[in-house]
């Protein structure tokens, strides 16, 4: 599979329906791999994602579903 | 631009804020609170962390011939994030929901163009579209700084902080963000970086 057809392959999937309206934006990693990150890679992760939720692999819910204990910071250094 | 003005109106909503961490599923609650009509989802996915810790897709999905259009928001993350990283790609990603004008994408051409100056945000084009467009998601990430920590939040802490910053990873564990971000909230700095990002609030 070439560079290019990542990307080819992703714009397919997001614009095969006729779709007029599309965002895209994606948060890069803080350690990238060696030798850099290009369009390609990103494209090739976006169209995995997008994929696996359609086939029901991934986990899907109308909630984040925070379970983080919370404090009032304010409190934090004075017990 | 109305995204500007929501994203001022997010961070000055969540300023008072000292329960932490912030719930992503509260600025969720107040991006809806501002009109906005999308189907947001957060999508668990496994991703090469090396690259992206997560995406953001927006798109338009019918349900039938004659049915009302749903505009649908995808929030795509790594599953094997920890708790801290999930919570600030989530809220970015979020934040994009608020985005109706500049970064808005809508061609196959445009959306190709846009993706690849995202990839390479040092890509030689001034004045181009996209090159703003890359800009403003740069930018997304430290609106979300600045939505997960608030302001009073900060302020209660930074005194204790300056005096025995080795009380930082119970700030951590208590704002629930990874450390490069409480570091930066903590800094000397952060007051006219706040001030830029609010807006001046």
């Amino acid at each position: 599979m070439t560079n290019t057809s990542d990307k080819d392959q992703l714009m397919s999937l997001l614009f095969e329906d006729g779709t007029q309206l599309v965002d895209l934006k994606f948060f890069r990693s803080p350690t990238p791999q060696e030798g850099g990150v290009t369009a390609d890679d990103i494209c090739r992760e976006i169209r995995s994602a997008i994929m696996q939720k359609q086939a029901g692999t991934a986990v899907v819910s109308k909630n984040f579903n925070d379970d983080a204990p919370k404090i009032d910071v304010r409190t934090l250094f004075r017990t | 631009m109305a995204v500007i003005r929501n994203i001022y109106k997010l961070i000055d909503h969540f300023s008072s804020f000292t329960v932490l961490p912030v719930d992503p599923d509260d600025v969720r609650d107040q991006i809806i609170s501002y009109g906005i009509k999308d189907e947001i989802e957060f999508v668990g996915v496994t991703l090469d962390t090396r690259i992206i810790y997560g995406a953001f897709h927006q798109h338009i999905r019918r349900d039938g011939v004659y049915a009302e259009p749903v505009i649908c928001a995808d929030i795509y993350y790594d599953t094997s994030l920890t708790r801290d990283w999930r919570r600030l790609v989530c809220c970015k990603e979020l934040l994009h929901i608020l985005d109706h004008s500049v970064s808005k994408t809508a061609s196959k051409m445009e959306c190709e163009n846009l993706v690849t100056h995202l990839a390479d945000f040092t890509l030689e084009s001034p004045f181009s579209r996209e090159k703003l467009q890359a800009w403003t998601d740069e930018l997304m990430m430290f609106h979300a700084a600045a939505v997960l920590f608030p302001w009073d939040a900060r302020e209660s802490l930074y005194r204790d902080y300056c005096q025995d910053n080795t009380r930082l990873d119970e700030i951590i564990k208590a704002v629930d963000l990874p450390e490069s971000v409480v570091r930066l909230v903590l800094s000397e700095g952060w007051p006219n970086l706040y001030n830029t990002l609010s807006g001046g609030k």
